[in-house]
């Protein structure tokens, strides 16, 4: 299977008055098509695990290779060239930009990775009928829309590009459950079709129910790496 | 991996309509000292025009030609002995639209028991009423005759220093270019308040020939004053006149080598513009930065998200000069909109400043009409814009640099 992430030795140690090991010594690979859910009781360090994935977060010491990009030795601009070709977040409060409509939040991931007007709109379009926004929906601004339905723009917006990997940062925690099985069954979905690579933090046992592979962390330091679905 | 060009201008535009009323408010400070900025540059030129050309209309000229070093000690031994030659060259400028020859000396004027020093302006009656406006100030009596009679006109503030009044005679004493005392008495016709105190205090106005007797000067003169159609040809004559006159024995002089005040006065004018804009642009650039700051500060976690896209930190920083940038623009609309239409107006009609009362404390600098008109030019159009752009970029230059410099994780949790 192709290698999309390694991580080696990967630390994060917090310096506040006293120091906190949030990662510690993390290895390990994430495939193309993974389906991964990063679990672990509150304080484990999953959350930093996703934001020094995704090059927000600076570790201590280790490394992260993004198809072959090893985003702990590149500049900040260098790194958010990475976030913005290869890597796809949906955050647990949505995140959009309120100044912008639905179908503009998703064509702005687009116009940020050089897209051709038309083409970013169709895409923009195609994705968001996909995720279930219909096109009346799209002309809304996100204070307008469902937060079930700022969530699926927020995964459209995610996936749009086809990133190499989709980080989802407690995606289901502000969704009451018939919004957050859709959204499951629709990133399932996404990442079959799409062949696309989905990383969850979370403590939603719904969300863990549908991964195909569980790591769980404990103390920042993997515990365990397993294979639970097809 | 460049990627793609933010879309600054539609994302920028929708930023600042957030909070319309801060907005409103930034605009408006803006405009108003956009307004203030442009329409009082116009006016300082236009001040300044009027100031040069008062003093000019008065009693320099724009262009002067004299024997060489009269301007250092105006000894009536420096002569224009036959001025034929120069009036040819200066009829041969196509600029040129006036001039006068004149004889310039001191005397002392002595009327009943009091006598006061004065300076004497002889002048042929008729073609001086072209090159200066001295004839317009009367304040009593008339103006000279066209021919010589012994007749003078003074300032009024001389007279009341003699003792005189129209028709009173006044004994003036001068050295002659022979090296005698020239004494002769004269007739006053006239009293003028040429809105100049030094002039008011001193100026004694007489015919040509009857200075030229009283200087044993034949048909000498000293100075020949030259009025040019535009202070922006002033340059142009001077040259082509010093290309047709000995410079070794005569002194071509444009009006700032002969009032080198008027410059210190014109340069100390624009000192104090200069000073008073500067302060409005620091209160200004306050408002803007502080607008600016507010409005980066309530939207760190929106960058953050922008960041975690591929947002890159320059982009950021650009965004937030984007908005700025707009801003002042549209201030600068409006301002220069209305800065515009009132500079227009005050062009065509001027402003009094009777109202303000300030009439003498304006005749020290020419300006004794008390009224005062702008000048609208590209110059002061381009200073303006120029200022206010760069000022509104420069204060929000600290609040984006600081915004670019956010970390994503910590953008992204600042609550």
């Amino acid at each position: 299977m192709e290698k999309v992430v390694v991580i080696k030795n990967l630390t994060k140690i917090y310096k506040n008055g006293f120091e906190v090991k949030a990662l510690n010594d993390v290895t390990l690979d994430i495939f193309r098509g993974d389906f991964l859910s990063i679990v672990g009781p509150s304080g484990s360090g999953k959350t930093t695990f996703l934001n020094v994935l995704s090059g927000l977060d600076v570790p201590t010491s280790g490394s992260i290779i993004i198809e072959g990009h090893d985003i702990t030795r590149e500049s900040a601009s260098a790194v958010a060239d990475v976030r913005r070709t290869r890597l796809g977040f949906i955050f647990q409060s949505f995140n959009l930009i309120p100044v912008f409509s639905a179908l503009e939040n998703v064509e702005f991931a687009l116009i940020l990775r050089g897209v051709e007007k038309e083409e970013r709109l169709r895409k923009a379009r195609d994705i968001l009928l996909a995720v279930g926004i219909d096109e009346q929906m799209m002309k809304r601004r996100p204070h307008d829309l469902s937060g079930g339905q700022q969530q699926r723009v927020a995964v459209a917006r995610a996936i749009v590009g086809q990133p190499a990997l989709i980080l989802a940062d407690e995606p289901t925690a502000n969704l009451d459950t018939d919004n957050a099985l859709g959204l499951l069954d629709m990133m399932k979905k996404l990442n079959v079709e799409m062949d696309a690579t989905f990383i969850f933090s979370t403590h939603d046992p719904r969300v863990v129910d549908r991964a195909l592979r569980r790591i769980t962390l404990r103390d920042g330091a993997v515990i365990s790496d397993e294979k639970v679905g097809s | 991996m460049a990627g793609g060009r933010l879309p600054l201008i539609r994302l920028a535009w929708r930023n600042i309509w957030r909070n319309k009323r801060r907005t409103i408010l930034t605009v408006g400070a803006i405009s108003l000292y956009s307004f203030l900025f442009l329409w009082y540059i116009w006016l300082s030129y236009g001040a300044q025009e009027g100031m040069l050309d008062n003093f000019a209309r008065i009693l320099t000229g724009h262009i002067q030609i004299h024997a060489k070093g009269f301007t250092d000690d105006m000894s009536v031994m420096k002569r224009i002995s036959d001025p034929q030659p120069f009036i040819s060259a200066i009829n041969e400028e196509k600029h040129v639209i006036a001039y006068s020859a004149r004889i310039k000396t001191y005397a002392l004027a002595a009327a009943n028991e009091n006598s006061s020093g004065g300076f004497v302006l002889a002048v042929d009656p008729e073609r001086e009423k072209t090159v200066s406006n001295l004839y317009l100030a009367l304040s009593a009596g008339r103006y000279l005759s066209p021919d010589a009679h012994n007749e003078i006109v003074v300032g009024y503030v001389l007279a009341e220093n003699l003792g005189v009044k129209v028709g009173d005679r006044v004994a003036l004493m001068v050295q002659a270019a022979d090296g005698s005392m020239g004494a002769r008495r004269f007739t006053v016709v006239g009293l003028v308040d040429p809105g100049m105190v030094e002039l008011n205090n001193s100026l004694i106005l007489m015919h040509l020939g009857d200075a030229q007797a009283l200087l044993s000067y034949g048909s000498a003169v000293n100075e020949i004053t030259v009025i040019v159609d535009d202070l922006g040809n002033v340059d142009r004559v001077w040259q082509s006149l010093r290309g047709k006159i000995d410079t070794s024995k005569y002194e071509v002089l444009t009006w700032d080598e002969v009032s080198p005040e008027l410059v210190q006065l014109n340069d100390l004018t624009w000192a104090k513009f200069i000073l008073l804009m500067t302060i409005f642009a620091l209160v200004a650039a306050l408002g803007v930065m502080n607008t600016v700051l507010m409005s980066t500060m309530e939207r760190v976690r929106e960058f953050g998200i922008m960041m975690a896209m591929g947002v890159r930190p320059g982009q950021v920083t650009r965004l937030i000069l984007t908005e700025s940038f707009m801003i002042s623009l549209l201030s600068v609309l409006i301002g220069f909109g209305a800065a515009t239409a009132l500079g227009f107006i005050t062009q065509n009609q001027g402003i009094s400043l009777k109202v303000f009362g300030a009439p003498d404390y304006l005749a020290q600098f020419g300006l004794g009409n008390a009224v005062l008109f702008t000048k609208v030019n590209w110059d002061g159009f381009i200073i303006s814009l120029c200022v206010i752009m760069g000022m509104g970029f420069l204060a929000s230059l600290y609040p984006a640099i600081r915004t670019g410099r956010l970390q994503p994780i910590k953008a992204l949790k600042f609550q």
